[in-house]
């Protein structure tokens, strides 16, 4: 509001110095004194000179060629001019308006106010989401660990050490040195970087210059580059200023070439400035933006994620060649099987044991007489099946002999046989019982048929005359008497046994042993009846022979029993 | 910011006359009796306040010289200011100084010298007569008498050369 007044006043005093000619000639004109000259200018003039009189001390129509003027007369002022004098009027009126009506700015700010509110907001949350990412990955993974490990081993901290891994190279401060004083002109740094005061930094990088070109150069060379460790200092060397551009990592071309054109855009731009630089850092404040265009960085080539295609594809292809062998393995022992069972299938084979060996099946079995012989049957199965085969087959005789196969015995042999069976029957008793089982009592039969085979057979072949002594046993339990008693009741039981089988009794001898201390012999098998075939002269006396034989055949049943 | 005004400054001088011990007393106040050699250049930094300004002093210790030794013009270039510093004991001191002037002279082109006798403490070693130093300052140099174990007219010594300089400093030095 000010401005418009002082443009108004402007223009006002313009008007009043276009009106000035005729102040001055009106005085003029009192100071001659002369009438004719005012005459003369009514009568050019007329009715105009008054009315422009009059508007010059009206002011206000004025005021309306102002207003059909400012608009103009704004668009052609310089911008900047403008913005700069209306910027603390439109400050104070801004401040006064929020003051006297404060709903109305929260009215027209509302709906700015809402986004910008929310995408703060959410900006925030997804940097903390990311850094949190970040950290949990970074703590939690093994490669997070190791890297612990190797930034304590190297003694730097984790997060430093974290962007030497992920960071290719990185600018970390940008200074501009005047170069005839090595007064620090301006510097930059990259966020989060400590480096030590720029100025002194700034000075001694030139008296290391100075002192490289001293003693190493004889020319007008200039120190260009230095490394420590693994920071490198570029130096751009311009006639006026040196840019000193600090890199962590290995820089990359393109920096070179940045730094490059940075100094030379500062020379072209400051140049009469460093020329007469007096110290004063101030008129350097312009190059922060320059200079900030060189804090770049480049991020690792993520190469891990090229990688995994290349491991993939491996992993692949080895689960697939593993696959692949074990269809083959599995296949083939599918072949084995069948080959094997086809083996066992062959009439008269038996397999017993089978072997593998690569594409070859070795079977090892039993094969009847008659049968298919091993050669014939590996031909046809590896026709069949297209698998190698061994058989080795052992000649076997399965189920009873061919008749033509028995040999023929003597009646001697076949009595010898049954006489075997026959003192090979025990009957055994329950304790204290005389009586046999109804189980001991099924063994009667075959005793029955095999000494009435025996009687067929000695009468067939005219051998002699047999007795059967049925000797009776008891266990430890009870007197010896009682143990004799009971014994012998039990030969008793079984001769009245076979007697009553139409065997003959008179060639049966019952004998009571009674206990006999043995310790191979369980109790129950102490409680028995055991049968004793011996033969009998066709004219002795049963009765002495009898004794006599009873006598010599419980010698001989002790050793054959026990 | 906007008055902070940096300047170069040098520090030369024979070997071991206290170059350095007078820039630590200036800068961080300290002293040491231990004499640690200066190879090449080392830089400290300063304020020193004026009226208008603060004067951001870059102050170059350069390794003291001797006659085998020249002075490195290189690292003089620049400079706004140059503080020769003698030793107060040391009877030769004369001759070295005018040769360091001549020097000074040659490389860098109406800079105000300050010549700093140092040692002041040791009076009775004290060797720099009234004509030594009327000598001195007819080269055209300000002369002054330091102690750096002290701290006498350490800073008033800088201070005479920031107002040699052209600044008002607060608390002007009379010389």
């Amino acid at each position: 509001m000010q401005t418009p007044e002082g443009k108004a006043e402007g223009q006002a005093s313009s008007d009043d110095n276009l009106a000035l000619p005729d102040h001055h000639s009106q005085q003029g004109v009192a100071e001659d004194g002369g009438q004719d000259y005012l005459k003369l200018r009514r009568l050019v003039l007329g009715s105009d000179y008054a009315d422009a009189i009059e508007r010059y001390l009206a002011k206000e129509p004025d005021l309306t060629k102002l207003v059909e003027n400012l608009p103009e007369a704004l668009h052609e002022s310089s911008q900047e001019d403008l913005s700069e004098s209306l910027a603390p009027v439109v400050d104070q009126a801004l401040g006064k308006s929020i003051e006297q009506n404060p709903s109305r700015i929260t009215n027209i700010i509302f709906p700015i106010m809402g986004p910008a509110v929310r995408k703060a907001v959410a900006a925030a949350l997804a940097d903390m989401v990311q850094t949190l990412n970040t950290l949990l990955e970074q703590s939690l993974s093994l490669g997070s660990l190791k890297w612990r490990i190797k930034a304590w081993r190297a003694s730097m901290p984790y997060a430093e050490y974290v962007l030497l891994q992920t960071i290719e190279f990185r600018v970390e401060q940008v200074l501009l040195v005047h170069r005839e004083t090595g007064l620090l002109l301006n510097s930059v740094t990259a966020p989060e970087v400590i480096t030590q005061d720029p100025e002194l930094v700034s000075s001694m990088l030139t008296a290391i210059g100075d002192f490289v070109s001293d003693s190493f150069s004889a020319g007008k060379e200039t120190l260009e580059k230095i490394r420590v460790g693994d920071l490198e200092l570029h130096l751009y060397v311009g006639p006026l200023a040196i840019l000193a551009i600090a890199v962590r990592g290995t820089a990359s071309d393109e920096l070179v070439t940045l730094g490059h054109e940075t100094i030379e855009k500062i020379h072209a731009r400051f140049a009469p400035l460093l020329q007469h630089f007096e110290g004063d850092r101030a008129d350097f404040d312009e190059a922060v933006p320059v200079l900030s265009e060189c804090l770049i960085h480049q991020e690792v080539a993520p190469k891990k994620k090229g990688k995994p295609w290349l491991a993939g594809i491996l992993i692949i292809a080895g689960l697939a060649y593993l696959v692949y062998q074990s269809l083959l393995v599995w296949q083939q022992n599918q072949e084995f099987n069948l080959l094997e069972a086809a083996v066992n299938k062959q009439a008269g084979y038996l397999v017993i044991t089978s072997k593998r060996e690569d594409t070859h099946l070795y079977v090892t079995a039993l094969r009847e007489v008659g049968s298919l012989s091993p050669q014939e049957l590996e031909q046809s199965l590896s026709k069949q099946y297209g698998v190698d085969i061994s058989i080795n087959a052992q000649l076997m005789h399965f189920g009873p002999l061919p008749e033509a196969e028995v040999k023929p015995k003597t009646g001697t042999e076949q009595i010898q046989l049954l006489v075997d069976k026959l003192q090979n029957t025990v009957f055994y008793f329950a304790p204290g019982e005389i009586q046999l089982s109804a189980l001991e009592l099924e063994k009667i039969p075959e005793v029955v048929n095999a000494i009435q085979e025996i009687e067929r057979l000695a009468t067939a072949y005219q051998l002699h005359a047999y007795q059967i002594i049925l000797m009776g046993f008891a266990d430890s339990e009870g007197s010896s008497a009682t143990n004799i008693k009971v014994s012998k009741q039990r030969a008793e039981e079984i001769k009245s046994l076979l007697s009553a089988n139409h065997i003959d009794s008179d060639i049966l001898v019952t004998w009571g042993v009674g206990h006999i201390d043995n310790e191979g012999v369980t109790e129950q098998e102490k409680r028995r009846v055991s049968l004793q075939m011996v033969p009998r002269a066709k004219n002795e006396s049963l009765t002495e022979d009898q004794e006599h034989t009873a006598g010599s055949s419980n010698k001989r049943a002790q050793g054959a029993s026990f | 910011m906007s008055n902070l005004v940096s300047k170069k400054v040098c520090m030369v001088g024979p070997f071991a006359v206290g170059k350095t011990s007078l820039v630590r007393r200036f800068v961080e106040s300290i002293f040491s009796d231990n004499y640690l050699t200066t190879i090449g250049v080392k830089i400290s930094k300063k304020i020193v306040e004026t009226d208008e300004h603060q004067v951001n002093l870059m102050i170059w210790d350069i390794e003291g010289v001797d006659t085998f030794t020249a002075l490195k013009t290189s690292n003089l270039r620049g400079a706004s200011g140059v503080l020769l510093v003698l030793d107060g004991t040391r009877p030769a001191s004369v001759e070295m100084a005018s040769e360091i002037h001549k020097t000074l002279c040659e490389s860098l082109d109406d800079v105000p010298i300050v010549c700093l006798i140092n040692k002041a403490d040791l009076t009775f070693d004290w060797k720099m007569d009234t004509a030594e130093i009327e000598a001195l300052e007819n080269l055209g140099m300000t002369t002054i008498r330091t102690s750096a174990k002290t701290g006498e007219n350490v800073e008033e010594a800088f201070r005479l050369v920031v107002e040699k300089m052209g600044f008002n400093t607060l608390d002007p030095v009379s010389s």
